[in-house]
């Protein structure tokens, strides 16, 4: 009886947690490169029991077991390509297919990101909206009239005073991971490698499976409110079915209290 | 005197069984890949020789729940013989299929019919129809849990490139073949055991068989979710817990019957 409480409450848990995620991803359907997480679950240890009124029960063609509830194993992120819009700044670059924009960090590490909403700062740095430069750093010319950004990642600038020589100045670089599912999220839209995502392949987009870059465009995020929602109306319905077994187990274990009167 | 008691014990305990069991389905109504597990009540006759008492299980099988089971003592052959109804409760795996739900992403694969993917963890074998995979830092199919999916040659190892996987089974890396996943069936698939974690382990003497190519039919970027049917385990579990208020009953009207038995009479003779 009470393995059927706590196979419940496990239940609620999960919900809980899944509800949580669906938050999450509601939240940040305007987010720039944010991509939606789905809470995956999966069924907890089972006890393979030999009910009352049997002896060795190895004639029976089938055991007993009763589990345990469920646990949440994950919540795996979709990287399916979220939705564009044009932004006519130069500066803005969206990734088309895999890869992700490499940042330093301001730790020294080399966080991914997806979000390509690049700005320059005081020393006319390529940062991001955050503030972290790309990595390797980009340095514009002061005297650069004309950014451009190629879908291999050249960036090249016009120079005051010459406008027929177009110079490059710098090569953005991609990286891409065998399992980036495996990313650990460290938040502001940066994502960082584990033991499980694999090392980061790096190279320059377009080449070795990686995506091209887009400049004056954004990518934002691929959350589908009614999906969402959707999963949310179920995951509380989910929540409410769980809750009502812990009433049929309250209300046996009172059957129990009031045998012996 | 005593057995009324006793009947209605097991009787109880079976009802609790059963509970606890549609509560595990319930929680995983969400899980994906779990198939639920049903619960069978069966009446089962039971001999209890001076020899010691030996069980048979010439089970009477799928009597309903209601019965309150435990006929009275039957025959009596040499020495002391009793013969006895009891009930007991089966718990097959229900394999049927779920339903069937979009996620886009390459590596996740869905059965649309028979069929259970190997996976193998620990060095243990297991089954399942969860097939969220993914793949590991070095680029093999696995599950969350890091089992590593199998194929016809051991793990798959995916190499860089678009991957596809056919409804027969075939895993392509940019159109040409790598690898194909193994995927089996069983004669008798209720047989198999839950172990956690969306995989099922099959007992001794039960085998996997390849199944046939020709029969597969997989479908990519699909979860096949749980097919626990919430409304059915609602209903079984009011039934559950009804039977269990009644097994008290009859409980108590036995407690109240040993009573009358053993303090009235007495003072009465």
């Amino acid at each position: 009886m009470l393995r059927a409480m706590t196979s419940a409450a496990s239940g609620m848990k999960a919900q809980q947690t899944n509800i949580d995620t669906i938050s999450n991803n509601l939240a940040n359907v305007n987010t720039a490169g944010y991509k939606k997480s789905h809470a995956e679950f999966q069924d907890l240890l089972y006890e393979q029991i030999v009910p009352t009124g049997r002896g060795s029960g190895d004639a029976s063609p089938t055991r007993v077991e009763v589990g345990h509830g469920v646990k949440l194993v994950g919540t795996n992120r979709v990287y399916s390509q979220g939705l564009i819009t044009q932004t006519e700044n130069p500066l803005d670059m969206m990734i088309e297919g895999d890869g992700f924009f490499k940042v330093s960090l301001p730790d020294g590490t080399v966080g991914y990101t997806r979000d390509g909403s690049f700005k320059l700062d005081a020393d006319r740095n390529l940062v991001t909206a955050a503030g972290y430069r790309i990595e390797p750093p980009i340095q514009i010319p002061l005297d650069a009239t004309d950014i451009s950004i190629a879908r291999d990642g050249t960036v090249s600038v016009l120079l005051a005073g010459d406008s027929s020589t177009v110079q490059d100045v710098a090569q953005i670089e991609l990286a891409k991971f065998a399992n980036p599912a495996g990313l650990t999220n460290r938040g502001g839209n940066v994502l960082l490698p584990s033991p499980n995502s694999g090392q980061p392949l790096v190279s320059q987009a377009g080449q070795d499976g990686l995506g091209e870059i887009a400049s004056g465009f954004l990518e934002m995020s691929n959350v589908e409110t009614v999906e969402e929602l959707v999963k949310m109306i179920t995951a509380q319905r989910a929540y409410e079915l769980n809750s009502k077994t812990i009433t049929v187990a309250d209300d046996m274990m009172q059957t129990v209290n009031q045998l012996k009167r | 005197m005593l057995k009324g008691l006793r009947s209605a014990e097991t009787a109880m305990n079976i009802q609790l069984t059963r509970t606890n069991v549609l509560a595990n389905n319930l929680a995983n109504v969400n899980a994906t890949g779990f198939k639920q597990v049903l619960t069978q009540i069966v009446e089962q006759m039971r001999q209890e020789s001076d020899g010691g008492a030996a069980t048979t299980d010439a089970a009477m099988p799928d009597a309903a729940a209601a019965a309150e089971g435990a006929a009275p003592a039957a025959a009596a052959g040499r020495g002391r013989s009793i013969r006895d109804l009891v009930l007991d409760v089966r718990a097959p795996v229900d394999m049927s299929q779920g339903t069937l739900r979009e996620t886009g992403r390459p590596t996740d694969l869905a059965f649309q019919d028979e069929g259970l993917f190997r996976v193998v963890r620990d060095g243990q074998e297991y089954f399942t129809r969860n097939g969220a995979f993914a793949l590991d830092a070095q680029r093999r199919l696995s599950t969350p849990d890091g089992a590593l999916v199998q194929g016809e040659g051991g793990p798959l190892e995916i190499p860089e490139g678009e991957l596809s996987v056919g409804a027969d089974g075939g895993v392509r890396v940019g159109g040409v073949e790598v690898g194909r996943l193994s995927v089996v069936a069983f004669d008798d698939p209720g047989r198999l055991h839950h172990v956690g974690g969306s995989l099922l382990a099959a007992p001794a003497g039960v085998t996997a068989k390849p199944l046939a190519a020709d029969k597969v039919r997989l479908v990519q970027g699909m979860l096949e979710e749980s097919n626990a049917n919430p409304i059915d385990t609602m209903v079984a579990m009011i039934a559950a817990q009804r039977a269990f208020e009644m097994d008290a009953k009859v409980l108590q009207e036995s407690d109240r019957t040993l009573d009358k038995a053993v303090n009235q009479l007495s003072r009465t003779a």
